[in-house]
């Protein structure tokens, strides 16, 4: 049973080809010229002819990241309706920071409904069903417009969102797409309202972006699953991945960590990824690379995306100068525990420079073999899983160890539905804590499960 | 002097308050572009010296008090803020010439502006605590004998509670009491004062500062040389004077409990650099409260205490605190009315239940040097 893995960077698209022990049987590097995918065809063949057994191939795996805008401006008609349910009218409207380019390519239909609820999940008022339908009928919505539906605290009740998302398959039919905002998780109305929508116009887009891809496979008798990665490293079926596309977008650095981890055979350690004249400095827990809620642009605006913690050194233009070095040093140790530090493991496509130079007494120092193709590899070996971030409201009646186990099974189904057998199923980290300036009934909890593929 | 305040300024702001909010304040990206709006659609807003209004004039401070994590959830439109000016200009039968600041820190350096760009009024350049503090009655204006109430406070559904008392502190407390039935947060108005009063019991040039801080540390690009240079100088040739640098360390552990909504405990510094093998530790209560090596204090509340990312320069407020960061940690005097007895009532480290009375960071470098008999080279880079 084999795996293919297909890396598509900003600059060129890395294909491998690997069991689970990973063993490799074909790496190959292109750059990219037109769409990243359109090479595919040469690389199978290529394949072909050196023996590989294509129909072996039982899962084809693909990363790609930020092509978000690429895939926006060749579509033509993007419209997404945004339905914005809280208890102040005409604050700022979604999208205010936007680029341009999605701007002008992202139809935006606002509706604001009353609703919503407070800190603690009590309704702030109920929905209306009259405002509801006066709005709606107003605002005239084209045949393929998709919906964000957004409500003041969803994480700690998302029960106005989903029953909007009810009414607007009652009102406009089953097949329309519906990005509902709770399942982003972070706190921030405007965040998680902007990340709904770009979510829903992307969810219209990707569709085509990878019919060529499925054809393609298809031709060379590959009947596999796709997969693809998410921004914390893990996969989730492809089926899944087109109702979540920005959960897409910032795959590559988790894969590299995990990639090298395994490469280097350190389950824990800290990994320094060296390419595009950038260096990123992270951590890998337990063959997992650790994450962290980051504030990040994406088409302009802020928003909270659960990635890798790393630290970027920008612009290395002296090469591996003792600067550079020394700023390499200064960020491990900010990953370094007080005693027994870390191995340290140098990979992408750039590293050997400076992995040759830097010195660290007390830690050990890996440069793997393979070391550019970190990131597909990482991408090939990542389980498939799922994650949720809620907040709940502890009363009486509602304790900790209840909302831990109600998050659990929550994150279980997640991962079932991201395409993991459940037998296998998981828990990584269940993560509790507090929210700062709200009193201390308030819990956040994050909980990611993983499984084998199905 | 800064006196036109344009859309381009309203981050140099945010950014630069940061640095003065002691580990407190709070953050929000709505309040900075409903600034920005509110300056797009209704033009400039004016920054004025205290001497540039007349002294018979109204002024009225503004802000927002509650939870910033509420606030961006339940989110504002900026009108709750008229709307209290205008509740206080009723009750007490005046017109205000001109708004100013409670807290010049985290959010509530943005809320005087965005209040005085929608009601077409001056903003005076000038603020009652120097800094972020936890309760609306740890202001200048309350140890100068200002009456707080009449106190308004208004949340996102326009829904308004009035506040009256003789008893500053009180009032305070019922607005605190109130904040979390009314959904969380709310725009509060209060301690209306005539100019000549604001002249006497206020904080000068504190937002002029923050917009100083926050055009220097964007030029400084992240490096935190560069920023730590820029908060020396801008600091220096201000009301607050040169800050210390106290110590650089790393994290090694965070205790921290929720109590009565406030985030207080204390975070643990293992010292790197030139500060190996020292052990420091950090008492906070919402802000930094107490900074001491072993021992000994070496600042405390009042003045400020401000942590700063070594990777980046950024202030680290208390909620953001991680292990295994490294930090750099900066002593700021406070300014000189905020050290006055009557402040240091509702604001000294007794209030935090230390056995310490207050003495400023200054002296408390000059004590340990003399000790030492060494002068104390100013080693900050």
């Amino acid at each position: 049973m084999l795996r293919l893995g297909i890396d598509v960077g900003k600059q060129r698209v890395d294909c491998i080809v690997m069991d689970e022990k990973i063993r490799m049987f074909y790496v190959s590097t292109r750059s990219v010229i037109k769409h990243p995918l359109s090479g595919m065809k040469e690389i199978l063949e290529e394949m072909k002819q050196q023996g590989i057994r294509l129909s072996d191939i039982k899962q084809v795996i693909i990363s790609a990241s930020s092509e978000y805008e690429e895939g926006l401006r060749e579509s033509e008609a993007v419209h997404v309706c945004a339905i914005r349910i809280g208890s102040s009218q005409n604050s700022l409207p979604p999208f205010y920071e936007v680029t341009d380019i999605v701007r002008e390519t992202v139809q935006l239909t606002c509706v604001e409904l009353s609703g919503g609820h407070y800190v603690d999940g009590s309704p702030i008022q109920d929905l209306m069903m009259n405002e509801w339908n006066e709005k709606m009928d107003r605002a005239a919505l084209p045949e393929h417009a998709t919906f964000a539906v957004t409500s003041a605290f969803s994480p700690v009740n998302p029960e106005h969102e989903q029953t909007v998302a009810q009414w607007i398959q009652k009102k406009f039919g089953e097949g329309r797409a519906i990005t509902l905002s709770y399942e982003f998780g972070s706190i921030g109305l405007m965040e998680r309202e902007n990340a709904a929508i770009l979510n829903a116009a992307l969810s219209s887009v990707i569709p085509s972006l990878f019919q060529n891809v499925k054809q393609v496979l298809r031709q060379y008798d590959i009947h596999a699953g796709i997969f693809l990665s998410q921004n914390d490293g893990f996969l989730m079926t492809y089926e899944r991945a087109i109702s979540y596309p920005i959960r897409t977008l910032h795959s590559r650095i988790a894969n590299s960590l995990r990639g090298a981890s395994l490469l280097a055979g350190r389950e824990d350690c800290i990994v320094v990824i060296v390419e595009n004249k950038r260096l990123y400095i992270g951590m890998v827990e337990e063959g997992i690379p650790k994450l962290r809620w980051s504030k990040r642009d994406i088409a302009g605006m802020y928003m909270h995306v659960h990635i890798p913690e790393v630290v970027m050194i920008d612009n290395i233009i002296h090469g591996a100068s003792d600067e550079v070095l020394e700023r390499v040093y200064q960020a491990t140790q900010r990953f370094q525990p007080p005693y027994e530090p870390l191995p340290i493991v140098f990979v992408g496509n750039e590293c050997s420079e400076i992995a040759g130079r830097f010195h660290e007494p007390w830690a050990e120092v890996i440069q793997p073999e393979y070391f550019s193709y970190a990131s597909a590899i990482g991408a090939c070996m990542a389980p498939v899983g799922g994650w949720i971030e809620r907040m709940y409201w502890l009363s009486e009646g509602t304790g900790k160890t209840q909302v831990i186990e109600k998050a659990a099974a929550e994150a279980i189904k997640e991962a079932i539905l991201a395409g993991a057998e459940e037998r296998s199923i998981a828990l990584q980290s269940v993560k509790v804590s507090p929210l700062a300036y709200v009193p201390n009934q308030a819990l956040r909890i994050q909980v990611r499960a993983f499984g084998n593929f199905a | 002097m800064k006196q036109t305040i344009i859309e381009q300024d309203v981050s140099q702001f945010a950014c630069g308050a940061k640095y003065l909010g002691a580990g407190g304040g709070g953050s929000s990206n709505i309040l900075e572009l409903l600034t920005k709006r509110a300056i797009r659609e209704h033009g400039p807003v004016q920054l004025q010296h205290p001497f540039d209004v007349k002294e018979t004039e109204w002024i009225i401070p503004v802000g927002i008090m509650g939870s910033t994590t509420i606030m961006n959830e339940k989110i504002p439109t900026g009108w709750e803020l008229v709307e209290v000016l205008r509740a206080v200009e009723k009750e007490k039968e005046i017109r205000a010439g001109a708004v100013a600041g409670i807290e010049i820190a985290g959010i509530n350096v943005l809320t005087p502006i965005l209040t005085a760009a929608l009601a077409r009024l001056p903003v005076i350049d000038c603020d009652g605590m120097g800094r972020a503090f936890t309760g609306i009655h740890m202001t200048t204006y309350h140890a100068f004998d200002i009456s707080l109430a009449p106190l308004v406070m208004t949340d996102e559904k326009r829904k308004s509670i009035l506040i009256q008392s003789d008893n500053n502190e009180e009032a305070e407390c019922i607005a605190r009491n109130t904040v979390m039935n009314m959904g969380g947060w709310a725009a509060f108005a209060c301690y209306a004062m005539k100019t000549k009063h604001m002249r006497e019991t206020s904080i000068y040039h504190t937002f002029s500062l923050a917009w100083r801080l926050g055009r220097g540390v964007k030029k400084a690009h992240e490096d935190i040389h560069q920023v730590v240079r820029v908060l020396m100088e801008e600091l220096s040739n201000s009301v607050y004077g040169t800050p210390r640098l106290v110590t650089k360390g790393k994290i090694v552990e965070i205790y921290c409990d929720m109590k009565e909504g406030q985030l207080s405990g204390s975070l643990f510094l293992e010292g790197r650099g030139e500060y190996t093998a020292e052990q420091w530790e950090i008492l906070f209560c919402n802000e930094y409260v107490l900074c001491k090596q072993e021992e000994n204090v070496r600042v405390m509340s009042p003045d400020l205490i401000c942590v700063l990312d070594a990777d980046t320069g950024h202030p680290v407020q208390v909620e953001e605190l991680e292990k295994n960061r490294n930090v750099w940690v900066l002593g700021i005097p406070s300014p000189p009315l905020v050290r006055t007895s009557k402040m240091l009532e509702v604001v000294g480290p007794e209030t935090y239940g230390s056995p310490f009375s207050f003495l400023p960071v200054e002296s408390l470098y000059e004590q340990m040097d003399a000790k030492r008999g060494v002068g104390h080279a100013t080693a900050w880079d």
